[in-house]
């Protein structure tokens, strides 16, 4: 029996996380123990309200910290809770819970330390996004694949599932902002064994996407930057 | 030798203690920490120096090969500020990471003792 926790996120999704949380409750895995916690990083809306009302097990952070922090919050609670894998599953709606089974399949049976969920391999997907979100997508998966000879396509998936070898180094570790390609050098860097699964990815149902137009320079600047950074470090910083 | 009239030296004397006195104040009302006013009461002292015997500063800048002591003291200035505000950077991503692991051990414990509470109900 492993036990394996969803961390969804969630800035003001009012209007998604009840559905999200529902459809994530809903799934059944044989010999595998499913929870799930709610990130609440200081929504204004009503989330909170929802989650309280509803029963959802939640945690409300009093500032708001970026998806980044977010997130390793949930890998802290998976860490201090003793979970074997841990899923990031967006709280927007974004992410189809029929995959979470695909994702967590070839830690247990193939020993991966981590398994991202990608647009961009196999059938599976038909995810429309902008042209030029694909080039930006593109171009940060040749940088990785040039700085550490790695190939991943889909650089920027949240939709990723990691052993609890890996919840401890994003305990110690983390980048707060558009933390996605810096931690897939990382982990590649510390020599994890990393694998693309395709999956399908739902239009979003609402909110907004973190990559606003006008971010797009600064995200791929930064995102650059850190992965340049991180791949010529000897293995990525510790920060605790 | 000294072309820095009596006058703007006065002037400047007189800026630099209303300088020196205003970081005091708020030292003193605790609104800047001891430790980081440290810095700013060097730079008072060092502008104080500067204002009274300007002779070395003149020296200094010829052997630099800088024509005009005005130049001098805007590259020093600069220099100062860019490593001022290059520390107040350190420090603010410090405190960042600080702030996060407080705010997500905070979240956790009080999830925690709210369960508790529900549990006991």
């Amino acid at each position: 029996m492993k036990k394996v926790l969803m961390i969804i996120p969630a800035y003001n999704e009012e209007i998604n996380i009840l559905n999200t949380v529902k459809k994530v409750k809903a799934v059944k895995i044989p010999k595998i123990e499913l929870d799930y916690i709610v990130i609440n990083d200081g929504s204004t809306d009503r989330t909170r309200e929802i989650l309280e009302t509803e029963n959802i097990k939640h945690i409300n952070l009093v500032n708001n910290l970026g998806i980044g922090g977010a997130v390793q919050t949930g890998y802290r609670f998976a860490k201090y809770n003793h979970y074997d894998i841990a899923i990031q599953f967006d709280g927007d709606g974004q992410h189809d819970e029929h995959y979470i089974e695909t994702l967590i399949r070839p830690i247990i049976e193939e020993k991966y330390d981590f398994v991202v969920g990608s647009r961009f391999v196999g059938k599976e997907s038909d995810f429309k996004s902008s042209s030029t979100r694909r080039l930006g997508i593109k171009l940060l998966s040749s940088l990785i694949r040039i700085c550490t000879g790695v190939k991943i396509k889909d650089v920027t998936s949240g939709f990723r599932a990691a052993n609890n070898k890996i919840i401890n180094m994003f305990v110690s570790y983390y980048p707060s902002d558009y933390p996605e390609p810096e931690t897939l050098v990382t982990l590649i860097k510390s020599g994890c064994k990393i694998k693309e699964v395709p999956v399908r990815m739902l239009e979003r149902e609402g909110g907004t996407s973190s990559i606003r137009a006008l971010k797009s320079l600064f995200y791929m600047i930064k995102v650059g930057l850190a992965i340049i950074i991180t791949a010529v470090g000897s293995g990525g910083k510790k920060n605790e | 030798m000294n072309n820095v009239p009596l006058r703007l030296q006065i002037e400047l004397i007189f800026l630099i203690l209303c300088f020196t006195f205003f970081i005091y104040r708020y030292v003193h009302k605790r609104k800047i920490s001891v430790r980081y006013s440290v810095v700013w009461f060097i730079s008072a002292f060092a502008m104080f120096i500067c204002a009274i015997i300007p002779e070395p500063l003149e020296q200094i800048a010829k052997s630099f090969g800088i024509e005009t002591l005005s130049n001098l003291l805007f590259l020093g200035g600069i220099i100062v500020l860019l490593v001022i505000s290059f520390s107040l950077t350190i420090i603010v991503s410090e405190l960042k990471h600080k702030l996060m692991v407080l705010t997500q051990e905070f979240g956790i414990l009080k999830q925690e003792l709210e369960r508790n509470k529900m549990d006991e109900k």
